[in-house]
């Protein structure tokens, strides 16, 4: 069941992030998506060989379903959520795209544990919210450094014909 | 159950480290063919491949193999991730300054699999990697090569995303 919901999920936030309006431009948001990914994959990594706060599922296909969580639903997420934040003018726009984020992410959590794909060990889904908003603002770090770089070098010597 | 394979400060860490000082002190000084983003997306890119093979296969469940002194995850792991970064940046500055195109694609990327192989075989002689727990190494031949095919469409992707916007009259 796992499987079958996490790649549903995939396709939606995949056709989502496709169609809509951008701020930032596609190399800006591939880099945010990459940082996020290698991000998430050390936080999973951390957590279930080093802390062991998480229990990672021994069966194969769940792995998928946890690879899949980690690698393109969370990152892309994130680009979403960069995206609109910056797009927004209005600030209760920004807490409510925000919020709305942070809701899925969290019910992200909420299947992984409910199917098995997770297990919390001296873990709860408080601590997970705090990682979640803890993405959201990373998110918004990287997306604040490329927009600086990019006003700094704007100008800068090379060859652009690439 | 942590499988520890070495305890010292050796030969696996200083070419970690020695590898990764050596190839960004050469991005630094090489004359600059790319714009800083751009830069930074070729490194990112080789950094994120290669964890997202190793934290896939070298983990359980899989857990196919392990990397540096003992299976845990320590600092030095994430720098031999990092060091997948300046190699995937020259990937993209050669394939540029080469002007490669058509079926010298081929030829390309079996040589840069090939170095890569190489590269593999002497970070296992120095315990960089362990596949005893029956890792086939030629396995990471069709890594690499598909790696570095999807680093190639990644470069042509960037390119024309940068020739429309050009056209459009946005600078990205």
């Amino acid at each position: 069941m796992a499987v079958p919901i996490t790649v549903v999920l995939m396709i939606i936030v995949l056709f989502f992030v496709f169609f809509m309006k951008k701020r930032l431009n596609f190399l800006q948001n591939t880099i945010l998506y990459m940082v996020m990914a290698i991000i998430t994959k050390n936080y999973f990594s951390i957590m279930v060989m080093e802390l062991k706060l998480y229990k990672n599922a021994d069966d194969s296909s769940l792995f998928i379903s946890l690879l899949i969580d980690r690698e393109i639903i969370i990152p892309i997420l994130i680009v979403i959520f960069v995206n609109y934040f910056i797009e927004f003018r209005a600030w209760y726009k920004k807490i409510v795209v925000s919020i709305i984020i942070i809701g899925c992410l969290q019910l992200l959590d909420f299947f992984s544990v409910l199917f098995g794909v997770i297990e919390f060990v001296r873990w709860n889904m408080f601590y997970e919210l705090l990682i979640n908003m803890s993405y959201l603002l990373i998110g918004l770090g990287i997306c604040k450094t490329l927009l600086a770089i990019r006003s700094h070098w704007e100008g800068q010597q090379y060859d652009s014909n690439l | 159950m942590t499988v520890i394979y070495d305890t010292t400060f050796n030969w696996n860490e200083w070419f970690i480290i020695l590898t990764l000082l050596t190839m960004s002190v050469m991005i630094w000084v090489m004359p600059k063919i790319f714009s800083v983003t751009e830069g930074i997306a070729f490194f990112v890119f080789g950094v994120f491949a290669g964890m997202l093979f190793d934290h896939t296969i070298s983990v359980e469940p899989w857990d196919l193999y392990d990397v540096n002194d003992d299976s845990s995850y320590q600092v030095m792991d994430f720098l031999s991730y990092v060091m997948y970064g300046p190699f995937s940046y020259f990937f993209a500055y050669i394939y540029k300054r080469l002007h490669i195109q058509g079926f010298f694609h081929i030829g390309f990327i079996l040589v840069w699999s090939l170095f890569a192989f190489l590269l593999e075989w002497i970070a296992v002689k120095i315990g960089l990697f362990h596949f005893d727990k029956g890792y086939p190494m030629y396995w990471s031949i069709p890594i690499y090569m598909t790696t570095q095919s999807l680093l190639v469409i990644y470069y042509h992707v960037i390119r024309i995303q940068r020739l429309s916007n050009r056209q459009s009259g946005w600078n990205s």
